[in-house]
């Protein structure tokens, strides 16, 4: 038994997309709301048929949701652990095997950020412990006084050990943010669409060495969310549906919280930790990294972006950089066109839902980096503390 | 006069039934790390179970305190106030040459363009606030 092909998304809804902070009067739970019913109505759903609820790092639960959408059943809920984006795909991956076990039959998958109420992610582990996606006072006490507090130093710890493995550099890194920045010029709602020049990338200003200011992320707020029903019922629905082909969820017993303190074995510190997470997801799909279309692969960060292209096959251990330099991540022209919305880099930065949701226009045909003929979409969630996920969307 | 390596504010600990072993050896100036008492395996961070054998039974077994830089990285940004005044700093992953194990410090005693994986280094120990010892590494003479 399997989830494979069972299930499709067909609605998407994104919020506008705000600078940290500039949200104004919405709420966390406004822009959830906001998200959940653009989606119904992309679909054609009246949302008092959604069931089901499910979603990763986020406190808007369904005894929020629901009855502030006036559903009169909810059948299935679910959360997803684990940090950041890490959890996108899963929780979509919780609706499709939901519905396949027969709990309930219409999903909404969400997930908000209004960060001045919550917590300014950059800074995660400078804040007192308790919030979401921080570690406990006593686990802190062995990074904390070090000063490494922000998952940007974590990540560039991780990088600069695979520049010294394999001859990565920074101009790979900016290869990354360079591409990433011309497609998101080609997408009006973008926010960062200015022409970003390898003059410009380093003189960005340093943050973490080796990453710079254009090494991160967008910091935003805004919210996302995706209708998920049977595949049967998805064909005479409204879009053109996005049939959810596979899902892993997970990663690396040892890698758990290893992001954080750095203690990855050695034969998994320079990835991206998705390597378990490749392999049962080009098994449950039955094709391999060749047969990919187009890739949303999440990108708090340029260098992860090579990691991950490393894990999911795309090419060898250490030749990401070179592949990233040679255009391979271009939409028109590149071997894997990769993060053709701009990405969290230049797009806007709403945890993974906006990989999601470009990977289903990818699958309709209606990005504005569009892939000829795109056939699959590969979709990740953040490399992050386990579980991570991703999933492979076919049209 | 403070010379820590960084400010003592960002340095507050908070010792729990998992983490007072170690702590109460680094206020001695021994850096131990958490050893299964029933397979000898050596783990960090500190969980109350052995990850090979499951056993509850554990100790904090001193160490040379000598290993091996395996990564680093120089945070110019302060995200924390009280680094606001300090400059870019580093943050190295340390891997213990007698414990198979890294972890995270800072290396002091040399420029920070002059760190390099592979580095040979070893404890030193600083009291960055008053009653708060921590390791930190200098560079070692091989």
């Amino acid at each position: 038994m399997s989830i494979k092909d069972k299930t499709a998304i067909v609605g998407v809804g994104l919020t506008d997309y705000y600078k940290r902070g500039q949200s104004g009067a919405k709420t966390h739970l406004d822009l959830c709301l906001e998200a959940i019913l653009k989606a119904c109505d992309d679909a054609g759903v009246h949302p008092h048929e959604i069931d089901g609820f499910s979603s990763y790092m986020d406190e808007m639960n369904a005894s929020i949701v629901a009855p502030a959408l006036g559903c009169p059943e909810v059948r299935f809920s679910n959360l997803v652990w684990g940090g950041g984006g890490g959890g996108s795909c899963a929780a979509v991956g919780a609706a499709a095997a939901a519905i396949e076990a027969g709990y309930c039959d219409t999903v909404a998958v969400y997930h908000g950020i209004r960060q001045p109420t919550g917590l300014r992610f950059g800074e995660v582990f400078a804040r007192p412990p308790g919030g979401a996606g921080t570690v406990s006072t006593a686990s802190r006490d062995f990074i904390a006084p070090y000063g490494l507090m922000a998952p940007g130093q974590m990540f560039a710890l991780m990088v600069r050990r695979h520049m010294h493995q394999y001859g990565t550099t920074t101009d790979h890194l900016a290869a990354v943010a360079m591409t990433q920045r011309e497609h998101a010029r080609r997408n009006p709602k973008a926010l960062r669409r200015d022409p970003m020049t390898l003059d410009d990338y380093y003189n960005s200003r340093m943050i973490s060495d080796p990453f710079r200011l254009f090494d991160y992320c967008n910091e935003n707020d805004g919210a996302g969310a995706v209708i998920v029903v049977s595949a049967e019922r998805a064909k005479d629905m409204k879009q053109k549906p996005a049939y959810i082909m596979a899902v892993a969820q997970g990663g690396a017993g040892r890698w758990g919280q290893s992001i954080t303190q750095q203690t990855m074995p050695d034969d998994i510190y320079p990835t991206a930790g998705h390597g378990q997470l490749a392999r049962d997801l080009y098994k449950m799909a039955g094709v391999g990294p060749g047969d990919i279309d187009v890739a949303e692969l999440y990108d708090h960060f340029t260098g992860m972006v090579l990691l991950q292209l490393e894990d999911y096959g795309f090419c060898g251990k250490g030749e990401s950089g070179p592949m990233a330099a040679e255009g391979g991540l271009k939409w028109d022209s590149g071997k894997i066109p990769t993060n053709t919305h701009g990405g969290n880099l230049s797009e806007v930065y709403l945890h993974a839902t906006t990989h999601i949701v470009e990977g289903v226009r990818q699958i309709r045909g209606t990005s504005t980096s569009q892939v000829k003929d795109a056939e699959l979409a590969l979709v990740t969630g953040g490399p992050s503390p386990v579980p991570s996920s991703s999933m492979i969307l076919r049209g | 006069m403070n010379q820590s390596y960084l400010p003592g504010e960002i340095a507050e600990i908070h010792p729990d039934e998992l983490t007072e072993g170690y702590w109460e050896s680094c206020a001695r100036r021994v850096l131990s790390i958490q050893q299964c008492a029933k397979c000898q395996t050596f783990r960090h961070l500190p969980t109350p179970t052995c990850p090979k054998c499951q056993s509850f039974d554990y100790q904090y077994t001193p160490v040379s305190g000598q290993g091996t830089v395996y990564s680093y990285t120089i945070p110019h940004h302060p995200v924390h106030p009280a680094l606001r005044e300090r400059g870019a700093y580093n943050v190295i992953v340390v891997k213990l040459d007698d414990a198979p194990i890294k972890m995270v410090s800072n290396l002091v005693g040399v420029a920070d363009e002059d760190i390099r994986i592979d580095m040979p280094v070893e404890v030193t120990w600083d009291e960055p606030r008053p009653g708060v010892v921590i390791p930190r590494f200098k560079p070692r003479a091989v």
